[in-house]
């Protein structure tokens, strides 16, 4: 009988009588089941299929019957092909924006970046508590939270005002210490930094191409 | 026969009077250039790039031979350049940095000879357009159309008295500025203090960073790279042997048509770490274009428009002299 029910497994019985008759004993005697289900579950463990865990007919039977019934069945979401879809436009536009823009703003407005004085800096406390003591307490509370500069010694020209503050801009700063910039951008940055005294704004005259070394949130253009 | 004679007259007088315009504006060109190396002043300046602006204080002082200056960024994180004949530092507190570049040679800026500029006329229309008020002072304006795609037009306005140029615009092929900047205060004259010199961080603790970068400057003849077919009147303006703390072998050629600059950088591509991307970038009016030889890579930076750096870029070759 064991052969047979083998057989019967692997698809190799003759005749349709002979299936019926091992199908009809199959469902008249345990023993015949029990060879039944061990045999399916080698055959399982040999094709390593999902699933094989040694479970019995009874211990089936009993999570069948735990299952909730499913009146209607849920469609699934389709597989998670889509944030990945999703996430590469994303990063293309913003490597496209890293690449193109000012980048040295950026640490200063993220506290998250790691600058040497990203700690201190993100900081907001009025008084000043920095390393070797180099800021002055005066000057605190003038500076926002991002910005508590080490004042060594204030050579302050009288006589031009100082227009209101606007918002910066500029190409470039020389590059990041301390931020991971990306290879195209440190390779740019080195060459633009290089590249500034010759521009024609210095054969003209000596102002903007170093002003081009400033940097902030660009415009990108 | 009279109308015919007087017709020939009026078409000779006005490209007489053209030729005229052209050569007032060459003879304003060569003032101004060399007017900035004499002055001494003092002033607050915009600095525009889009639609980004950015204010900045600078003093310039010449002294005898020497030049110095110092630039402070008046809006955002402080920053401060400081100039001393050929060598430039940057200080930029916020991530306690110093950035200094020592040129050794010549002052790029002597190539374009007062002679040279003729040269510009061949590929700019220039003509002179009437007077502006910038920061208090009365103003010739300039205007420098390019002849063809590859250049952008300038508009410079220089003071009457002092020939110094006060606000100069670089404009796209629209004749829209892409950037410029504008004294909004200026004091000319020998009087400024030399206190007024001296950077914010006289004295850096340790815990500064101080990046070097120099340069060499390259005999002509055994540099290892030609250009071929620059576009027309881009002639080799410097070519320089650089150390960057990335980087420790470039080589920088300069090509420049009088007003505009394009910079050749040529280095070893297993220097970089991330590989850099190839192909065409921009920021601002600056334009890039990478791409490779052999195992270099070549990079062509400046302030023209796109096809310019890239054939630029295009026209490099290997001469294999070294």
């Amino acid at each position: 009988m064991s052969e047979r029910i083998s057989s019967l497994i692997d698809g190799e019985l003759g005749s349709d009588a002979e299936i019926d008759q091992v199908l009809r004993e199959l469902g008249e005697h345990a023993p015949h089941r029990e060879e039944w289900n061990t045999y399916h579950l080698i055959g399982d463990a040999l094709r390593a299929t999902h699933g094989a865990g040694g479970l019995s007919r009874e211990g089936f039977s009993k999570r069948l019957a735990a299952e909730p019934t499913v009146l209607a069945p849920r469609r699934k979401p389709a597989p998670s092909a889509r944030p990945m879809r999703w996430s590469l436009p994303i990063a293309a536009s913003i490597a496209a924006v890293v690449f193109v823009g000012w980048f040295a703003s950026s640490m200063f407005e993220s506290p998250g970046q790691a600058s040497p004085l990203a700690g201190s800096m993100a900081r907001p406390s009025l008084v000043s508590t920095q390393a070797g003591g180099k800021s002055s307490p005066s000057q605190s509370g003038f500076l926002s939270t991002q910005q508590q500069v080490p004042v060594l010694s204030a050579a302050t020209p009288p006589s031009v005002a100082v227009p209101l503050f606007i918002r910066p801009d500029g190409m470039l700063l020389p590059p990041a210490q301390g931020v991971a910039a990306a290879g195209a951008d440190a390779l740019l940055d080195d060459y633009v930094w290089a590249h500034q005294r010759y521009s024609p704004a210095s054969l003209m005259h000596d102002v903007a191409p170093y002003v081009r070394l400033v940097s902030g949130r660009g415009a990108g253009q | 026969m009279k109308r015919l004679a007087v017709a020939l007259l009026a078409g000779a007088h006005c490209s007489l009077a053209f030729a005229q315009t052209q050569d007032d504006a060459l003879a304003w060109l060569e003032s101004i250039y060399q007017a900035t190396r004499r002055l001494n002043y003092a002033g607050v300046f915009t600095y525009k790039n889009g639609r980004e602006v950015e204010t900045a204080r600078i003093i310039h002082i010449v002294d005898g031979a020497n030049v110095h200056e110092r630039i402070e960024v008046l809006d955002g994180p402080l920053r401060e350049i400081i100039r001393s004949n050929d060598e430039v530092r940057c200080y930029t507190p916020a991530t306690m940095t110093v950035k200094i570049e020592k040129n050794l040679g010549d002052r790029p800026l002597l190539p374009v000879l007062p002679g040279n500029f003729k040269g510009i006329a061949d590929n700019y229309r220039m003509r002179l357009a009437g007077v502006d008020r910038v920061a208090g002072n009365d103003c010739q304006s300039l205007v420098l159309e390019p002849r063809d795609a590859l250049r952008y037009g300038h508009q410079l306005c220089a003071d009457v008295r002092t020939r110094m140029v006060l606000k100069a615009q670089t404009l796209d092929s629209a004749q829209e500025p892409m950037e410029g900047f504008a004294f909004t205060q200026i004091e000319f004259g020998g009087a400024i203090p030399r206190e007024w010199l001296r950077p914010r961080f006289a004295s850096l603790s340790r815990d500064w960073r101080v990046e070097e970068t120099d340069a060499v400057a390259v005999v002509a003849a055994s540099s290892a790279w030609t250009l071929q077919n620059p576009p027309s009147g881009f002639q080799r303006l410097a070519e320089l042997k650089r150390r960057f703390r990335s980087a420790p072998d470039v080589s920088q050629i300069v090509l420049s048509d009088g007003l505009s600059a394009v910079s050749v950088f040529i280095e070893p591509v297993q220097g970089r770490q991330p590989p850099p991307s190839l192909g065409a970038s921009r920021r601002g009016a600056l334009h890039a274009f990478t791409r490779k030889i052999d195992e270099h890579l070549v990079t062509a930076v400046g302030d023209a428009p796109a096809e310019c750096v890239q054939t630029i870029a295009n026209g490099v070759r290997f001469r294999g002299s070294q």
